[in-house]
Protein backbone atom coordinates (compact mmCIF):
# COMPACT_ATOMS: atom_id res chain seq x y z
CA UNK A 1 0.00 0.00 0.00
CA UNK A 2 2.91 2.36 0.74
CA UNK A 3 5.14 1.37 -2.17
CA UNK A 4 7.09 4.36 -3.34
CA UNK A 5 6.48 6.45 -0.26
CA UNK A 6 10.02 6.04 1.01
CA UNK A 7 11.49 7.42 -2.21
CA UNK A 8 8.93 10.21 -2.26
CA UNK A 9 9.87 11.10 1.31
CA UNK A 10 13.60 11.09 0.51
CA UNK A 11 13.15 13.18 -2.62
CA UNK A 12 10.82 15.83 -1.33
CA UNK A 13 11.09 16.21 2.44
CA UNK A 14 13.95 18.69 2.34
CA UNK A 15 12.56 20.88 -0.41
CA UNK A 16 9.08 21.01 1.13
CA UNK A 17 10.40 21.84 4.55
CA UNK A 18 12.60 24.72 3.37
CA UNK A 19 9.87 26.16 1.15
CA UNK A 20 7.31 25.97 3.94
CA UNK A 21 9.83 27.54 6.30
CA UNK A 22 10.40 30.44 3.96
CA UNK A 23 6.70 30.78 3.20
CA UNK A 24 5.66 31.03 6.83
CA UNK A 25 8.89 32.51 8.21
CA UNK A 26 9.25 29.96 11.02
CA UNK A 27 11.61 27.01 10.55
CA UNK A 28 10.59 25.14 13.70
CA UNK A 29 6.93 25.27 12.85
CA UNK A 30 7.71 24.43 9.24
CA UNK A 31 9.34 21.21 10.39
CA UNK A 32 6.24 20.22 12.34
CA UNK A 33 3.91 21.10 9.49
CA UNK A 34 6.02 19.23 6.97
CA UNK A 35 6.24 16.12 9.14
CA UNK A 36 2.51 16.13 9.68
CA UNK A 37 1.93 16.57 5.94
CA UNK A 38 4.14 13.58 5.16
CA UNK A 39 2.46 11.53 7.88
CA UNK A 40 -0.89 12.27 6.27
CA UNK A 41 0.50 11.44 2.87
CA UNK A 42 1.69 8.10 4.23
CA UNK A 43 -1.75 7.29 5.63
CA UNK A 44 -3.40 8.15 2.33
CA UNK A 45 -0.54 7.06 0.11
CA UNK A 46 -2.58 4.94 -2.23
CA UNK A 47 -4.71 7.96 -3.11
CA UNK A 48 -1.95 10.58 -2.86
CA UNK A 49 0.44 8.58 -5.03
CA UNK A 50 -2.11 8.56 -7.82
CA UNK A 51 -2.30 12.34 -7.87
CA UNK A 52 -0.70 14.16 -10.74
CA UNK A 53 1.50 16.18 -8.39
CA UNK A 54 1.57 14.62 -4.92
CA UNK A 55 4.06 17.23 -3.75
CA UNK A 56 1.56 20.01 -4.46
CA UNK A 57 -0.91 18.20 -2.20
CA UNK A 58 1.76 18.23 0.53
CA UNK A 59 1.92 22.01 0.39
CA UNK A 60 -1.85 22.26 0.63
CA UNK A 61 -1.84 20.06 3.74
CA UNK A 62 1.22 21.64 5.32
CA UNK A 63 -0.06 25.18 4.88
CA UNK A 64 -3.60 24.43 5.94
CA UNK A 65 -3.30 26.33 9.21
CA UNK A 66 -1.69 29.32 7.56
CA UNK A 67 -4.42 29.89 5.03
CA UNK A 68 -6.75 31.62 7.44
CA UNK A 69 -4.00 34.04 8.41
CA UNK A 70 -3.18 34.84 4.82
CA UNK A 71 -6.81 35.24 3.93
CA UNK A 72 -7.22 37.95 6.54
CA UNK A 73 -4.06 39.77 5.70
CA UNK A 74 -4.78 43.10 4.14
CA UNK A 75 -3.07 43.44 0.83
CA UNK A 76 -3.48 47.19 1.06
CA UNK A 77 -1.22 47.38 4.10
CA UNK A 78 1.68 45.73 2.30
CA UNK A 79 4.70 47.97 2.65
CA UNK A 80 6.54 48.96 -0.45
CA UNK A 81 9.93 47.33 -0.41
CA UNK A 82 12.74 49.21 -2.10
CA UNK A 83 15.02 46.63 -3.63
CA UNK A 84 18.27 47.02 -5.48
CA UNK A 85 18.07 48.54 -8.89
CA UNK A 86 20.51 49.25 -11.64
CA UNK A 87 23.95 47.84 -12.13
CA UNK A 88 25.46 45.26 -9.85
CA UNK A 89 29.23 45.62 -9.91
CA UNK A 90 29.88 42.64 -7.68
CA UNK A 91 28.77 39.92 -10.06
CA UNK A 92 25.22 39.56 -8.73
CA UNK A 93 26.19 39.16 -5.08
CA UNK A 94 24.83 42.53 -4.05
CA UNK A 95 21.69 41.97 -6.03
CA UNK A 96 21.15 38.62 -4.40
CA UNK A 97 21.73 39.87 -0.86
CA UNK A 98 19.54 42.91 -1.31
CA UNK A 99 16.89 40.81 -2.96
CA UNK A 100 16.98 38.27 -0.17
CA UNK A 101 16.50 41.05 2.36
CA UNK A 102 13.68 42.50 0.33
CA UNK A 103 11.99 39.11 0.02
CA UNK A 104 12.35 38.52 3.75
CA UNK A 105 10.67 41.85 4.38
CA UNK A 106 7.72 41.20 2.08
CA UNK A 107 4.32 40.85 3.74
CA UNK A 108 3.81 37.17 4.67
CA UNK A 109 1.16 36.60 2.02
CA UNK A 110 3.33 37.93 -0.78
CA UNK A 111 6.40 36.09 0.47
CA UNK A 112 4.44 32.85 0.68
CA UNK A 113 3.07 33.31 -2.81
CA UNK A 114 6.40 33.87 -4.51
CA UNK A 115 8.04 31.15 -2.43
CA UNK A 116 5.48 28.57 -3.50
CA UNK A 117 5.56 29.81 -7.07
CA UNK A 118 9.32 30.20 -7.65
CA UNK A 119 10.97 28.06 -5.01
CA UNK A 120 8.49 25.18 -4.75
CA UNK A 121 7.70 25.50 -8.45
CA UNK A 122 3.98 25.19 -7.97
CA UNK A 123 1.68 26.46 -10.68
CA UNK A 124 -0.54 29.44 -9.95
CA UNK A 125 -3.46 27.06 -9.52
CA UNK A 126 -1.50 24.93 -7.06
CA UNK A 127 -0.41 28.00 -5.13
CA UNK A 128 -4.07 29.03 -5.01
CA UNK A 129 -4.97 25.62 -3.53
CA UNK A 130 -2.17 25.81 -1.01
CA UNK A 131 -3.06 29.35 0.05
CA UNK A 132 -6.80 28.83 -0.05
CA UNK A 133 -7.60 31.61 -2.48
CA UNK A 134 -8.51 32.13 -6.11
CA UNK A 135 -5.95 31.77 -8.85
CA UNK A 136 -6.53 35.39 -9.80
CA UNK A 137 -5.68 36.45 -6.28
CA UNK A 138 -2.43 34.50 -6.50
CA UNK A 139 -1.52 36.23 -9.72
CA UNK A 140 -2.30 39.63 -8.23
CA UNK A 141 -0.34 38.86 -5.06
CA UNK A 142 2.70 37.65 -6.98
CA UNK A 143 2.49 40.63 -9.31
CA UNK A 144 2.42 42.97 -6.35
CA UNK A 145 5.35 41.17 -4.73
CA UNK A 146 7.45 41.30 -7.87
CA UNK A 147 6.57 44.93 -8.35
CA UNK A 148 7.68 45.65 -4.81
CA UNK A 149 10.94 43.84 -5.53
CA UNK A 150 11.32 45.90 -8.72
CA UNK A 151 11.58 42.77 -10.74
CA UNK A 152 11.21 42.95 -14.48
CA UNK A 153 7.93 41.13 -14.59
CA UNK A 154 7.72 40.65 -18.33
CA UNK A 155 5.28 37.86 -19.02
CA UNK A 156 5.45 36.42 -15.50
CA UNK A 157 2.76 36.16 -12.85
CA UNK B 1 16.39 42.08 -11.94
CA UNK B 2 14.35 39.30 -13.35
CA UNK B 3 12.55 36.17 -12.25
CA UNK B 4 15.76 34.15 -12.33
CA UNK B 5 17.24 36.52 -9.74
CA UNK B 6 14.16 35.98 -7.60
CA UNK B 7 14.50 32.22 -7.89
CA UNK B 8 18.15 32.40 -6.96
CA UNK B 9 17.45 34.67 -4.02
CA UNK B 10 14.71 32.36 -2.80
CA UNK B 11 17.03 29.36 -3.06
CA UNK B 12 19.72 31.22 -1.17
CA UNK B 13 17.27 32.37 1.46
CA UNK B 14 15.79 28.91 1.93
CA UNK B 15 19.15 27.19 1.94
CA UNK B 16 19.88 23.81 0.37
CA UNK B 17 17.25 21.12 0.53
CA UNK B 18 18.59 18.60 3.03
CA UNK B 19 17.99 14.90 2.97
CA UNK B 20 15.68 13.94 5.81
CA UNK B 21 17.51 12.95 8.96
CA UNK B 22 16.76 9.85 11.02
CA UNK B 23 15.19 12.10 13.64
CA UNK B 24 12.84 13.61 11.05
CA UNK B 25 12.01 10.17 9.69
CA UNK B 26 11.26 8.98 13.22
CA UNK B 27 9.12 12.05 13.83
CA UNK B 28 6.98 11.26 10.77
CA UNK B 29 6.68 7.62 11.89
CA UNK B 30 5.62 8.79 15.31
CA UNK B 31 2.95 11.03 13.81
CA UNK B 32 1.64 8.17 11.69
CA UNK B 33 1.42 5.87 14.72
CA UNK B 34 -0.12 8.60 16.85
CA UNK B 35 -2.67 9.33 14.17
CA UNK B 36 -3.58 5.64 13.87
CA UNK B 37 -4.00 5.46 17.62
CA UNK B 38 -6.19 8.56 17.51
CA UNK B 39 -8.23 7.05 14.70
CA UNK B 40 -8.66 3.85 16.68
CA UNK B 41 -9.57 5.76 19.82
CA UNK B 42 -11.96 7.89 17.81
CA UNK B 43 -13.58 4.81 16.30
CA UNK B 44 -13.97 3.20 19.71
CA UNK B 45 -15.41 6.41 21.11
CA UNK B 46 -17.79 6.64 18.16
CA UNK B 47 -18.98 3.09 18.72
CA UNK B 48 -19.45 3.79 22.42
CA UNK B 49 -21.43 6.94 21.68
CA UNK B 50 -23.55 5.03 19.16
CA UNK B 51 -24.20 2.22 21.65
CA UNK B 52 -25.09 4.66 24.40
CA UNK B 53 -27.33 6.52 21.97
CA UNK B 54 -29.11 3.35 20.89
CA UNK B 55 -29.53 2.24 24.49
CA UNK B 56 -30.84 5.68 25.41
CA UNK B 57 -33.33 5.78 22.56
CA UNK B 58 -34.42 2.18 22.91
CA UNK B 59 -34.67 2.06 26.66
CA UNK B 60 -38.07 2.04 28.29
CA UNK B 61 -38.44 5.63 29.29
CA UNK B 62 -40.04 4.95 32.58
CA UNK B 63 -38.04 1.97 33.73
CA UNK B 64 -34.94 3.60 35.03
CA UNK B 65 -36.48 6.13 37.33
CA UNK B 66 -37.62 5.49 40.82
CA UNK B 67 -40.73 7.36 41.84
CA UNK B 68 -40.75 8.74 45.35
CA UNK B 69 -42.60 6.59 47.84
CA UNK B 70 -44.06 7.47 51.24
CA UNK B 71 -45.19 4.54 53.37
CA UNK B 72 -47.98 5.11 55.91
CA UNK B 73 -50.46 2.87 57.68
CA UNK B 74 -52.89 3.44 54.81
CA UNK B 75 -50.37 2.18 52.30
CA UNK B 76 -47.60 3.49 50.10
CA UNK B 77 -48.02 6.81 48.37
CA UNK B 78 -46.11 6.93 45.10
CA UNK B 79 -45.36 10.08 43.19
CA UNK B 80 -44.05 9.50 39.69
CA UNK B 81 -42.66 12.84 38.56
CA UNK B 82 -41.95 11.70 35.03
CA UNK B 83 -45.25 10.01 34.25
CA UNK B 84 -47.10 12.61 36.28
CA UNK B 85 -49.26 10.79 38.78
CA UNK B 86 -49.63 10.27 42.51
CA UNK B 87 -51.34 7.18 43.90
CA UNK B 88 -51.65 5.43 47.23
CA UNK B 89 -51.66 1.66 47.19
CA UNK B 90 -52.56 -0.49 50.17
CA UNK B 91 -50.32 -3.34 51.33
CA UNK B 92 -50.39 -6.41 49.11
CA UNK B 93 -50.83 -4.49 45.89
CA UNK B 94 -48.10 -4.62 43.29
CA UNK B 95 -47.12 -1.86 40.88
CA UNK B 96 -45.89 -3.46 37.70
CA UNK B 97 -43.21 -1.94 35.47
CA UNK B 98 -44.51 -0.09 32.44
CA UNK B 99 -42.81 0.84 29.19
CA UNK B 100 -43.52 4.28 27.84
CA UNK B 101 -41.69 5.66 24.83
CA UNK B 102 -42.09 8.75 22.69
CA UNK B 103 -44.67 8.22 20.03
CA UNK B 104 -46.87 5.89 22.06
CA UNK B 105 -50.43 6.83 21.37
CA UNK B 106 -52.06 4.91 24.15
CA UNK B 107 -49.33 4.19 26.68
CA UNK B 108 -50.16 2.32 29.86
CA UNK B 109 -48.60 4.57 32.46
CA UNK B 110 -49.66 2.65 35.57
CA UNK B 111 -50.62 -0.95 36.21
CA UNK B 112 -51.53 -2.23 39.66
CA UNK B 113 -52.65 -5.66 40.68
CA UNK B 114 -53.61 -7.63 43.70
CA UNK B 115 -53.08 -11.31 42.87
CA UNK B 116 -54.52 -10.88 39.42
CA UNK B 117 -52.42 -12.19 36.53
CA UNK B 118 -52.74 -10.50 33.18
CA UNK B 119 -53.21 -12.90 30.32
CA UNK B 120 -53.85 -15.84 32.63
CA UNK B 121 -57.26 -16.58 31.28
CA UNK B 122 -58.21 -20.15 30.63
CA UNK B 123 -59.60 -21.56 27.42
CA UNK B 124 -63.08 -21.72 28.87
CA UNK B 125 -65.17 -20.38 31.71
CA UNK B 126 -64.15 -23.14 34.08
CA UNK B 127 -60.47 -22.49 33.55
CA UNK B 128 -60.87 -18.74 33.84
CA UNK B 129 -62.66 -19.18 37.10
CA UNK B 130 -59.35 -19.92 38.76
CA UNK B 131 -58.30 -16.29 38.27
CA UNK B 132 -58.31 -14.29 41.51
CA UNK B 133 -57.71 -10.72 42.56
CA UNK B 134 -57.95 -7.29 40.94
CA UNK B 135 -56.10 -5.43 38.20
CA UNK B 136 -56.07 -1.70 37.48
CA UNK B 137 -54.62 -0.33 34.27
CA UNK B 138 -54.27 3.39 33.60
CA UNK B 139 -53.85 4.24 29.95
CA UNK B 140 -53.25 7.72 28.59
CA UNK B 141 -54.91 8.77 25.37
CA UNK B 142 -52.51 10.77 23.26
CA UNK B 143 -54.62 10.51 20.13
CA UNK B 144 -56.52 13.72 20.64
CA UNK B 145 -54.77 16.73 22.05
CA UNK B 146 -55.27 19.02 23.64
CA UNK B 147 -58.53 17.81 25.23
CA UNK B 148 -61.35 19.35 23.28
CA UNK B 149 -63.44 21.86 25.27
CA UNK B 150 -66.70 20.70 23.63
CA UNK B 151 -66.18 17.25 25.11
CA UNK B 152 -65.20 18.51 28.55
CA UNK B 153 -68.46 17.38 30.15
CA UNK B 154 -68.10 13.92 28.70
CA UNK B 155 -64.64 13.54 30.17
CA UNK B 156 -65.22 15.20 33.52
CA UNK B 157 -63.79 13.14 36.34
CA UNK B 158 -66.28 11.65 38.80
CA UNK B 159 -65.95 13.25 42.24
CA UNK B 160 -65.77 9.76 43.75
CA UNK B 161 -65.12 6.53 41.91
CA UNK B 162 -67.31 3.58 42.85
CA UNK B 163 -69.11 0.61 41.28
CA UNK B 164 -71.65 3.02 39.72
CA UNK B 165 -69.18 5.46 38.15
CA UNK B 166 -69.33 5.95 34.39
CA UNK B 167 -70.63 2.75 32.84
CA UNK B 168 -70.58 0.96 36.21
CA UNK B 169 -69.02 -2.33 37.21
CA UNK B 170 -70.42 -5.01 34.95
CA UNK B 171 -70.08 -8.75 34.59
CA UNK B 172 -68.47 -9.97 31.40
CA UNK B 173 -70.38 -13.13 30.52
CA UNK B 174 -68.54 -13.97 27.33
CA UNK B 175 -66.12 -16.91 27.19
CA UNK B 176 -63.44 -17.28 28.20
CA UNK B 177 -63.70 -14.47 30.80
CA UNK B 178 -67.07 -15.56 32.09
CA UNK B 179 -67.98 -13.86 35.30
CA UNK B 180 -65.15 -11.37 35.27
CA UNK B 181 -66.10 -7.93 36.64
CA UNK B 182 -65.08 -5.01 34.47
CA UNK B 183 -65.38 -1.25 34.61
CA UNK B 184 -64.06 1.46 32.33
CA UNK B 185 -63.48 5.02 33.43
CA UNK B 186 -62.65 7.92 31.14
CA UNK B 187 -61.77 11.43 32.23
CA UNK B 188 -59.44 14.35 31.70
CA UNK B 189 -57.14 15.87 34.25
CA UNK B 190 -54.20 18.27 34.02
CA UNK B 191 -54.75 18.61 30.29
CA UNK B 192 -54.42 14.85 29.79
CA UNK B 193 -57.00 12.21 28.95
CA UNK B 194 -57.10 8.80 30.62
CA UNK B 195 -58.78 5.45 30.25
CA UNK B 196 -58.81 3.30 33.34
CA UNK B 197 -59.61 -0.38 33.09
CA UNK B 198 -60.66 -2.06 36.31
CA UNK B 199 -60.77 -5.84 36.18
CA UNK B 200 -61.81 -8.11 39.04
CA UNK B 201 -62.06 -11.87 39.28
CA UNK B 202 -65.61 -13.12 39.78
CA UNK B 203 -65.02 -14.08 43.39
CA UNK B 204 -63.37 -10.81 44.51
CA UNK B 205 -64.26 -9.95 48.09
CA UNK B 206 -66.09 -6.68 48.86
CA UNK B 207 -63.11 -5.57 50.95
CA UNK B 208 -60.73 -5.99 48.04
CA UNK B 209 -63.18 -4.24 45.72
CA UNK B 210 -63.29 -1.32 48.17
CA UNK B 211 -59.50 -1.13 48.16
CA UNK B 212 -59.54 -0.90 44.40
CA UNK B 213 -61.82 2.14 44.51
CA UNK B 214 -59.72 3.69 47.28
CA UNK B 215 -56.78 3.44 44.95
CA UNK B 216 -58.68 5.03 42.09
CA UNK B 217 -59.84 7.85 44.33
CA UNK B 218 -56.30 8.50 45.52
CA UNK B 219 -55.09 8.78 41.96
CA UNK B 220 -54.12 12.33 40.93
CA UNK B 221 -52.45 13.50 37.76
CA UNK B 222 -50.17 16.39 36.89
CA UNK B 223 -48.28 17.27 33.70
CA UNK B 224 -45.35 14.96 34.34
CA UNK B 225 -42.03 15.48 32.64
CA UNK B 226 -42.58 12.75 30.04
CA UNK B 227 -45.91 13.83 28.67
CA UNK B 228 -44.66 16.17 25.98
CA UNK B 229 -41.89 13.76 24.99
CA UNK B 230 -44.32 10.89 24.69
CA UNK B 231 -46.58 13.04 22.60
CA UNK B 232 -43.83 14.50 20.45
CA UNK B 233 -44.03 11.96 17.64
CA UNK B 234 -47.76 11.53 17.53
CA UNK B 235 -48.35 15.27 17.40
CA UNK B 236 -47.12 15.33 13.85
CA UNK B 237 -49.21 12.43 12.64
CA UNK B 238 -52.54 13.00 14.38
CA UNK B 239 -54.95 15.53 13.03
CA UNK B 240 -58.08 16.77 14.72
CA UNK B 241 -61.05 17.91 12.65
CA UNK B 242 -62.88 20.92 13.96
CA UNK B 243 -66.69 20.79 13.79
CA UNK B 244 -68.18 23.17 11.24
Amino acid sequence: VTDGFEAFFEDHYGEVERAVALAIGDRGRAEELTQEAFARAYRRWRRVSEMQRPVAWLYVVALNAERKRWRHEQIATAPIVVAADGEDHAGGVVTSIVLQTAIAELPPRQRAAITLRYLADLSNAEVADAMGCAEGTVKATIHQALKSLRVDIGGEA
Amino acid sequence: MNIVDVRDALHDLAGPAQMPTEAQRAAVDRRVRCSRLMQLTGAVALVLVAVVGVVFVARPWSDDHEPTQVVTSAGTTIHDEQLGYTVTIPPGWVREPVHVKPGYELPVILRLRYGYKQGALGEDCAASGTQVGVSIGVQEDNLIRPPQPEFAAQFRRSPVFGPDSDGGLTVNTYPPVCGRLEQSLMFEEAGRRFFIGLTMAANTSPALQAEAYEILNSLRFDRGTFVDKVRSDTSTTTSVSSPP
